[in-house]
């Protein structure tokens, strides 16, 4: 056995083809399951927020009884802006804002705290869909500014987090629904 | 002793790369399409959540209409949204003539060129019958 043999050029080249070929399947499996790791938990999170923002509008919570279903009159009505008397009597506001790009809830009167608590985290950001989030119509399904005629309210409005781009592996969620108003007394 | 230097710089036989390979071949071909399927559902709960909320859209546009015009519609790329929505009005009792009367309202929502429908919601709406049919 000679001990002093060493390699020749061609072997040398096989070798480094070989580690290239390997390194660069290994590097894209790599990528392929960190991005989805982090996409994926994305993804859900803002469907999840998406979801919860639109029930708890719509259907209410724990602390807004009944939610605009149930809502007994509207008392403001703008692009961003939405305040109506609760089933439990209070004047609720939600109210997105625009440049912080976070969702404010007010109930009967208290501080605008941030809606859901999970929104306040830095990169989770909501904006209305087409410049607005609310867009009231009257009972002939025409645009409507004025409260007293409002017969239904269409809700619009994306969740993202980060820039939202699969490519960035951020989430993004775009919802529109809409609720009948009926004023229950 | 020259058992084992020949050990030593041997190195792999070809058979044992490819038998090396192959077991790579089995751990990361599965999990690769489990993620695969994993994104999949991602993309897919998304296009259900917005397809029921614009099934529900539908609805309570329905709910804010006047009975006479509840009709059969549909709508391609419904509300901007890469969705067709089809809006089927039948009379489950009675018809247009009868003073009574009670209209069956299918909403399918489907992604757009897509024949699978993704969320279908149904109601009935009655005219002038105050307790039941």
């Amino acid at each position: 056995m000679n001990s002093q043999k060493s390699f020749t050029l061609i072997e040398f080249i096989m070798v480094i083809a070989i580690i290239v070929v390997i390194a660069a399947v290994s590097a894209g499996l790599v990528t392929y399951f960190t991005q989805n790791s982090i996409f994926i938990p994305n993804k859900l999170n803002t469907n999840l927020a998406a979801s919860q923002i639109m029930g708890s509008i719509v259907e209410g919570d724990v602390d807004v009884k009944g939610g605009l279903r149930f809502s007994k009159s509207i008392t403001a009505a703008q692009n961003y802006i939405l305040s109506f008397h609760s089933q439990n009597n209070l004047n609720v506001t939600y109210s997105l804002n625009t440049s912080t790009a976070k969702l404010y809830r007010s109930i009967g009167g208290g501080a605008n705290t941030i809606y859901p608590y999970y929104l306040s985290n830095i990169g989770v950001n909501m904006y209305g869909k087409n410049g607005q989030m609310f867009t009231y119509y009257d009972a002939n399904e025409n645009v409507t500014a004025a409260a007293a005629n409002i017969s239904r309210i269409k809700i619009g409005f994306i969740v993202n987090s980060g820039s939202g781009s699969y490519t960035d592996w951020q989430g993004q969620a775009d919802v529109t629904s809409s609720i009948a108003v009926d004023r229950y007394e | 002793m020259r058992k084992l230097t020949r050990k030593l710089h041997d190195g792999f036989s070809l058979i044992e790369l490819i038998i090396t390979i192959v077991v790579l071949g089995l751990v990361f071909v599965p999990l690769g399409i489990t993620v695969a399927r994993y994104v999949d559902g991602a993309f897919y709960s998304d296009d259900l959540g917005t397809a029921k909320e614009l099934a529900r859209m539908e609805m309570e546009k329905v709910n804010n209409t006047a009975y006479a015009s509840i009709l059969t519609s549909s709508s391609s790329n419904y509300e901007g949204y890469p969705f067709d929505m089809t809006r089927t009005v039948t009379y489950a009792q009675g018809d247009a003539g009868t003073t009574e009367s009670l209209k069956k309202i299918v909403v399918d929502i489907k992604k757009s060129g897509s024949s699978t429908v993704l969320v279908s919601l149904v109601t009935y709406i009655a005219k002038n019958v105050s307790c039941g049919i």
